[in-house]
């Protein structure tokens, strides 16, 4: 019965010469792990706002939205919705999203938690609906390589990009003609110009 | 003359809301009647609308602290679903991380345990010395908590060679201090005088109820998924069982503390065994079928199922965790005991509420606990999360 309570004496001896076990933070700062899973950040010069990462995300703290009159789209990533899980940051194209060894998430009003990026969104020439945003079709145009003059939208925003030139061409009749397939246009649109151009209507 | 006396709805020491009625003659408890499903959360629901990937963080999150074996069982499902072969170093990451689970939840129950005794000290070790679990849990995973290591086909995130030092050490200390601590509260007069003959579950009380993990082997049932259904890398290293046949919590609170060393012998085993190489395995599409995942948690064993239709989310995903069965068994453990003992005795389970939550009704204080009102409320229940995640039963229908 004696050797216990020696053994006992023993760690209590040394929480005694020792102090508390306790961190004094924050003050003391007590910086996590390395890899640690902690507060995400965007890169917003890599970030093409494909919305790939809302797509994966299991707690919905990614939210996709479109502002046609300012004609962007806007990525806002919920700090107080995120769990941790680093889906986002496996499945980002770019690289662009990733978590930080930060955990201190205290703040005073909810919208402190949002971040976001905005980018410029391409707006279909004809019916003006959203198509994506310019770096992402160029990002599609330059992965497809040759295989983006399949398409004339991309084709012209990789030129656009090249060479600067403008392509815009003026409206011509009210409904989608054959000569409107050198435009920027939606999916929707493209068929609709080339039923037109095919079937006549 | 019988009195009852009620223990919750909100439990006045652990922090999950159960209802137990205790039936007392004087001090003693002569009968025990069980409420729970305060906490019903509609997982099994949810979880057919996430995708394959995102339900591992789903069933993370059924419950905090084995927050690896969830996962661990719902990816074991959905290989044995798809036929996937997970790679060498995957499957010794994975038994790693569950073992230090392991250490982390037994670390917890122990200092709960001592906390409830009124035995603060026991509780101010233990969890000290977590702390230095859950910062190697952090080195490993980048969480404490929801390591969301489990990927389908292997882990997410591989053990950094330079980082094997680190774990050594921690392993070293833990080793100490578990064997140091264990000789401790297993001498301690207190500690005997409060857990020895105390809440006696009998073999075939244990065997009748069903119960498992640490609860069963402390009645002298030797079951444990990792023997019986060896998964991941647990048929290659070398381990012993622990079995007790004392029947009362102290043979419960042995188990528990004998099979921390254990896994740090497990642990150790692994990182000797485990060579370079892929951590991940290929996996394209999850076929159509079903699949059964069985993983050893720290409270006994979860059973995970899934069916899949071939599309990218399961169609019918159903989880049983150890608590179910276990927290039953506390009618039969607890009678013969004082009120004081009952307290104990009802922990000793290592109940996890969360995890188990079925559902159950209270009206005027009465239960409204027959099947037909069951049905009608899961319906409402089932309704009101359709409104807000849409609507799988289209899926779900075909299989019917």
């Amino acid at each position: 019965m004696k050797k216990p309570k020696l053994r006992e004496l023993g760690e209590a001896v040394r929480a005694l010469v020792k102090g508390p076990y306790t961190v004094n933070f924050p003050r003391v700062p007590s910086p996590a792990a390395s890899g640690f899973r902690g507060i995400m950040v965007f890169e917003e010069e890599k970030c093409i706002v494909c919305g790939a990462c809302a797509e994966v995300c299991p707690a919905g703290a990614r939210e996709l939205t479109d502002s046609l009159g300012n004609k962007t789209r806007r990525i806002t990533h919920h700090q107080e919705r995120c769990i941790y899980c680093g889906l986002c940051e496996a499945h980002c194209p770019w690289k662009a999203i990733h978590h930080t060894e930060e955990y201190d998430l205290a703040q005073l009003t909810r919208d402190n938690y949002d971040t976001f990026v905005e980018k410029e969104l391409l707006m279909c020439e004809i019916c003006g609906g959203p198509i994506a945003t310019r770096e992402q079709l160029l990002w599609i145009a330059r992965t497809a390589g040759e295989l983006a003059y399949a398409n004339p939208t991309l084709a012209f925003l990789l030129h656009q990009d090249i060479e600067g030139v403008e392509t815009t061409l003026p409206l011509g009749a009210s409904r989608a003609y054959r000569s409107d397939h050198l435009r920027l246009l939606c999916p929707t649109c493209r068929r609709e110009v080339y039923l037109q151009e095919i079937w006549g209507y | 003359m019988k009195r009852v006396v009620p223990i919750g709805p909100y439990h006045p020491l652990q922090e999950e809301p159960e209802f137990f009625k205790l039936q007392v003659e004087g001090e003693k408890v002569v009968g025990l009647e069980i409420n729970i499903g305060y906490n019903h959360r509609g997982h099994e629901y949810i979880s057919p609308t996430l995708t394959w990937d995102q339900a591992i963080f789903l069933v993370e999150r059924i419950c905090g602290i084995c927050s690896n074996s969830h996962p661990f069982a719902y990816v074991c499902a959905v290989e044995d679903l798809a036929k996937i072969r997970v790679p060498e170093r995957a499957e010794y990451i994975r038994t790693i991380v569950d073992e230090l689970q392991r250490i982390h939840s037994h670390f917890l129950w122990v200092g709960l345990a001592g906390h409830f005794m009124g035995y603060n000290t026991v509780w101010m070790w233990f969890w000290k010395y977590r702390e230095h679990l859950l910062d190697l849990l952090e080195l490993i995973t980048g969480n404490r908590n929801h390591y969301a290591m489990m990927k389908i086909g292997g882990v997410r995130r591989d053990i950094r060679e330079e980082d094997i030092p680190a774990i050594e050490k921690t392993l070293n200390l833990l080793e100490e201090k578990t064997a140091l601590f264990t000789r401790a509260v297993l001498d301690d007069p207190v500690i005997r005088a409060r857990l020895e003959g105390v809440g006696i579950l009998t073999t075939q009380d244990a065997i009748a109820y069903g119960v498992l993990g640490p609860t069963a082997r402390g009645s002298g049932v030797a079951i444990d998924v990792r023997k019986d259904d060896p998964i991941a890398a647990y048929s290659w290293i070398p381990w012993d069982m622990i079995v007790f046949d004392d029947c009362d919590l102290f043979a419960k609170a042995k188990v528990r503390l004998l099979e921390c060393l254990e896994s740090v012998k497990m642990i150790r085993a692994c990182l000797e065994r485990m060579s370079p190489g892929d951590i991940l395995a290929d996996v394209h599409e999850i076929p159509p079928g079903e699949g059964i995942g069985r993983v050893e948690a720290p409270r006994g064993e979860v059973f995970h199922y899934v069916r899949s239709d071939g599309s990218n989310m399961p169609v019918r995903h159903k989880v049983r965790a150890p608590s179910y069965m276990n927290v039953a068994s506390n009618v039969a453990a607890v009678k013969g005991c004082t009120i004081a003992d009952a307290v104990l005795v009802l922990a000793s389970v290592d109940p996890c509420y969360c995890c188990t939550e079925r559902i159950m009704v209270m009206q005027d204080g009465k239960q409204m606990g027959d099947g037909e009102y069951l049905i009608k409320l899961s319906q409402k229940t089932t309704e009101t999360l359709k409104t807000r995640y849409g609507d799988p039963e289209s899926k779900l229908r075909g299989l019917m």
